[in-house]
């Protein structure tokens, strides 16, 4: 289809020349579906993140009492705790 | 072609002759510099970068230069890129107040799409996305960008305050908080650059061991027949990376788009 034959629809223009887009301070900014559509790698980021975080800190305080196996464990269990907890205040009261 | 696999292939490395496969590896994506100034080596991958820099440029510049009311030619395949980037990733994650941000988004989406379409294109045949340098230099603008908006609209202290969903009980709010804050600010704009590099970078080596599978298959034994399935391999794996190529420039801009949205407007 040549530029020539597309219909164009009412609202729909050539685009705008750069930096003067066409602005509508009535209209939010969809931050919320910004969210819902990076939700899931969101949600993979915190797992992975709680994970990190307290199973570090739980290896750190497992070399410190000398009992870094079950310390670490218990940390990345923690954290993935934590982050499905994350999880569901943030995705799972809307 | 590493320094291992022109020699294979200029001694008739072949299946049953004695020699080993001569399989893709690092050395693949290591270039001898083209040219050297002191310690700063100019190599393949920075080459093709500026190429791609210049395509998108002189492409923009030819659509848009002189534009007609009715587009024709050039301008009209600009438009429609144009128009893609605005309706599938602004739009949908700015809403319209985001326009300003479509120059940022329509460079970002072609410059990475154009780098990765190299890995295809013949004497080319290298995407210069799969040297992590390059992801990462494209990350670090996009921090940069919706670090400085963030902090800029919501207030330095607003901005990582309104990372942490709202509702949390307050007990619990000292645990969550470190994950939120590294999340949002470390982790997914790591793995925004990882994911570009890790695919690209895998994409190649997967093309590379195909193409050397054919070669180092091909005889007047039963290899040929094993040689002609790795080709077919090629062409396969060719057009998937095709299909690749695009998605992560196009998963890219998106999550760049995301963050921006996110640093505009917080998200509870």
């Amino acid at each position: 289809m040549t530029g020539k034959d597309r219909v164009r629809s009412p609202g729909e223009g050539s685009p705008s020349p750069p930096g003067r887009g066409p602005t509508n301070r009535k209209q939010p900014l969809s931050g919320g579906r910004a969210g819902d559509q990076n939700a899931g790698w969101v949600i993979v980021s915190y797992l992975v993140t709680g994970m990190v975080i307290y199973g570090g800190l739980g290896w750190l305080i497992g070399h410190w009492i000398d009992a870094v196996t079950a310390v670490t464990l218990i940390g990345l269990l923690v954290g993935l705790a934590l982050a499905v907890a994350l999880v569901i205040f943030r995705y799972g009261r809307s | 072609m590493s320094e291992a696999q022109v020699t294979a292939v200029a001694s008739g490395c072949h299946l049953f002759s004695g020699c080993g496969f001569p399989a893709p590896s690092l050395e693949n994506f290591q270039f001898k510099p083209i040219f050297s100034i002191g310690g700063f080596h100019f190599t393949k991958p920075m080459l093709l970068a500026l190429i791609c820099a210049g395509i998108v440029v002189a492409f923009f510049w030819a659509a848009f230069a002189r534009p007609k009311l009715v587009p024709r030619g050039v301008q009209n395949v600009g438009e429609m890129g144009v128009m893609f980037i605005r309706d599938q990733i602004l739009r949908p994650t700015m809403g319209k107040r985001g326009d300003r941000f479509l120059p940022f988004l329509v460079s970002l989406f072609f410059f990475i799409w154009f780098m990765n379409l190299m890995e295809v294109i013949p004497l080319a045949q290298f995407p210069a996305t799969s040297r992590i340098a390059f992801p990462w230099s494209l990350v670090a603008i996009v921090w940069v960008t919706f670090m400085y908006l963030g902090m800029r609209i919501q207030g330095p202290v607003g901005f990582f305050v309104n990372l942490v969903p709202s509702g949390v009980p307050w007990w619990i709010l000292p645990l969550l908080a470190p994950i939120v804050l590294v999340s949002d600010i470390v982790v997914q704009t790591f793995t925004l650059g990882v994911r570009l590099f890790a695919n690209m970078f895998a994409g190649s080596l997967l093309i590379g061991v195909f193409i050397a599978a054919t070669w180092y298959l091909a005889s007047l034994s039963v290899g040929a027949i094993f040689a002609a399935g790795s080709f077919v391999m090629v062409i396969l794996l060719t057009a998937f990376e095709l299909l690749i190529q695009f998605l992560q420039a196009f998963i890219f801009t998106i999550l760049t788009a995301t963050y921006i949205a996110r640093s505009l407007e917080p998200s509870h």
